[in-house]
């Protein structure tokens, strides 16, 4: 029998019955696990790319809440209680002034942005954002030096409301307590809270922001 | 001869393909696979919002030390407080031990050790203490 090859499609061994292709039920078998495997590993891709997007989201959410935090925080820590500038007898709003919907105060800021020195900041709630403006603190007469530094960038979107509020003595012989406003006081209140109430569409929450402001 | 044979039949045995059962192993293997993958994408999930969440807590619980000393007395003694976010929070001011003979005692000032135990809505917890100075309590 040896080195004959003898073609019977009847012998399951021979060439011919193998290469006669697959069966009806091997085909069916087939496209099943074929199509069990796309629906699975697709499912998957979805999921993989819907976590993906929602740990993006979630990310800037609170990068988004950290930052003003940390920004608020730390210019408030440093608020300048008296300025001079040069021998130029400057007219100057006063250093610190809030409402419930705006706060407007002096402080340094960053060397590494910009100029340095002292800039006038306003952070206040406009068009369902919280809004910060910064512009140079300069005498009249330099003011022109100083056009283009000044400007303006948005802290927190999709605000309901928002509501600040200030802790301290007006005059030296108050009780000190939280007021909704802080206007032409002789001395800077002790602690500045702000509260901030989001979208409910939004999956943002506000942790309770209170800064101390350092007494002189 | 014989060795024209033996390779011409191992080519017609894989020309052949895969059987069921070699499938159903690579299928089984891919999905091992894939559940592996995507269950760190669902734990990387987690671990953020967990981030979050924890985030959350520090910087309310910044905020609550912060008004120590101001609207928040510092004496010995517990304050509590639950926010609206489901917030608990429990703030415990006592005196620290005084060191001996240091010269501050002589101060009338005194070191308070304030201990801030704040839970989410979530049951997760976070403690913060510090140190502050403040006036001696008689």
């Amino acid at each position: 029998m040896s080195g004959v090859v003898k073609p019977d499609i009847g012998d399951p061994q021979s060439p011919r019955r193998r290469e006669a292709g697959m069966t009806l039920v091997e085909m069916l078998v087939t496209l099943t696990l074929i199509g069990i495997m796309s629906v699975a590993l697709l499912g998957s891709l979805r999921f993989g790319a819907r976590a993906w997007e929602a740990s993006n989201l979630n990310s800037d959410v609170n990068d988004e809440i950290l930052l003003t935090h940390n920004f608020l925080r730390r210019q408030l820590e440093q608020v300048i209680f008296e300025v001079e500038i040069g021998d130029v007898d400057v007219e100057l709003e006063p250093l610190f002034e809030g409402t419930r919907q705006s706060i407007s105060f002096t402080a340094p800021w960053l060397g590494a942005i910009g100029q340095g020195g002292l800039y006038r900041f306003q952070v206040s709630y406009r068009d369902d954002a919280v809004v910060l403006t910064w512009r140079p603190l300069e005498a009249e007469s330099q003011r022109s030096e100083s056009e283009g530094l000044g400007g303006e960038r948005v802290l927190l979107e999709d605000v309901e409301s928002v509501e600040f509020e200030y802790f301290g003595t007006g005059e030296f012989d108050d009780t000190p307590e939280w007021r909704t406003a802080w206007e032409e006081e002789e001395l800077f209140p002790e602690l500045v809270k702000l509260e901030v109430e989001f979208a409910s569409d939004t999956r943002k929450r506000w942790p309770l922001l209170v800064v101390p402001i350092p007494s002189i | 001869m014989t060795g024209a044979r033996g390779k011409s039949k191992t080519r017609a045995k894989w020309a052949h393909g895969f059987t069921l059962i070699e499938v159903l192993i690579a299928f089984t293997i891919l999905s091992l696979a894939l559940s592996a993958l995507f269950g760190a994408f669902s734990s990387g999930l987690s671990a953020s919002l967990r981030a979050g969440d924890i985030s959350h807590l520090t910087l309310s619980g910044r905020s609550i030390i912060s008004q120590v000393g101001a609207s928040i007395d510092l004496v010995p003694g517990e304050t509590r407080g639950e926010w609206d976010d489901g917030l608990n929070w429990a703030l415990t001011v006592e005196e620290a031990q005084p060191l001996e003979q240091a010269p501050i005692s002589r101060l009338a000032v005194a070191a308070y050790r304030v201990e801030l135990t704040i839970e989410g809505d979530e049951g997760q917890t976070l403690r913060l203490s510090t140190l502050k100075l403040g006036a001696v309590s008689q």
